[in-house]
């Protein structure tokens, strides 16, 4: 039984996987940490279920987001709109702290945390550098794939606005290529929008 | 979206005497006729040329072979930035320059491409980059 959720779930995982390319290709640890560790069978059953409800709750809560959130057609440039129910400040604290970030994402973070800094993400698979930084209300990137052509960037820029009871966030990204845009447009609200989502509590 | 700027340019000289122009805030006011440029050397630096009409950071440097730049224009929106790539490329005895810029606003273009009567890449960059150095 708990083999038969085990491989199911990893079919359905492998699929998945498939369908997203490069930067936001699910972590390992989503899935192993729960099915492996365990040394009791049943424990191990009911996390398994557990975590599968989470993914799947969590999916389904991606999938509101991207329906009220992703406004653009394919081209080269994304505009997403998010709300969540945490002050701006501590959006802004979560996207430019390393061990914020490193702990939202589940992989290691570097970050220098002021205009001009560099940062490596998602354990390596996302460079960038801060052009501008506003405390609390903008945060412009240059922002690649560390996969992507040496020399190619995006230009990503998050606005934090305050809205009761919380932050509307306005993610622009400009400058990718065509190809890019299917799983750039569907990697925010997995890789990022949810992640912080369930970090903050909001 | 604004459709991408592609410049091309041959120069009588060499990829690192190009990049050295481009990069040295000296040889940058000379070229550009004479406003003032201030350009902070290293990948993450600030950089304001032409009076503070362009301002933005360096995001790449690849000594005499690439430049990759946020570039904006003081009157734009708060917070928008373009992207601009230069390559020197060796070319015999000179260098081939390219200039790609991506993400400006779809208004611009027409000035930026140097369709306009005042400006745009060719006249403020690129021509006076080739005399300046030969």
């Amino acid at each position: 039984m708990v083999d038969g959720i085990g491989s199911t779930w990893s079919r359905s995982r492998n699929t998945w996987a498939r369908r997203l390319p490069v930067w936001f290709r699910p972590a390992p640890y989503w899935y192993s940490r729960s099915l492996s560790t365990e040394r009791d069978g049943s424990i191990q059953f009911m996390k398994a279920t557990a975590t599968r409800r989470q993914v799947i709750l969590l999916l389904g809560g991606a999938a509101v987001v991207s329906l009220k959130a992703q406004t653009g057609k394919p081209g080269t440039r994304i505009h997403q709109e998010v709300d969540f129910q945490v002050a701006p400040a501590r959006i802004y604290r979560a996207l430019l702290d390393a061990k914020q970030f490193s702990a939202l994402t589940g992989l290691s973070a570097e970050i220098q945390a002021q205009p001009g800094g560099s940062l490596k993400l998602f354990g390596g698979l996302i460079e960038a550098r801060n052009i501008e930084l506003v405390p609390s209300q903008r945060i412009v990137q240059a922002w690649r794939e560390a996969s992507w052509t040496p020399g190619y960037y995006s230009l990503v820029k998050f606005e934090l606005a305050a809205r009761s009871p919380g932050t509307r966030l306005v993610l622009d990204q400009t400058g990718i290529a065509e190809e890019d845009w299917g799983h750039l447009n569907d990697g925010w609200p997995i890789r990022y929008w949810e992640p912080l989502r369930k970090y903050l509590k909001g | 979206m604004s459709t991408p700027i592609h410049k091309e340019v041959d120069l009588k000289t060499s990829p690192q005497r190009v990049y050295e122009a481009l990069l040295d805030a000296k040889q940058f006011s000379a070229f550009s006729g004479g406003a003032g440029a201030e350009i902070q050397r290293e990948a993450g630096g600030a950089f304001s040329c032409f009076g503070g009409v362009i301002t933005g950071r360096n995001i790449e440097l690849v000594p005499n072979r690439r430049i990759v730049q946020a570039w904006r224009v003081k009157m734009w929106p708060e917070g928008l930035y373009s992207l601009v790539t230069f390559v020197m490329q060796a070319e015999g005895s000179g260098t081939r320059l390219t200039m790609d810029h991506v993400g400006f606003p779809e208004d611009m273009r027409a000035h930026l491409n140097g369709e306009g009567p005042d400006g745009g890449w060719n006249r403020q960059y690129l021509e006076p980059l080739q005399k300046y150095l030969g």
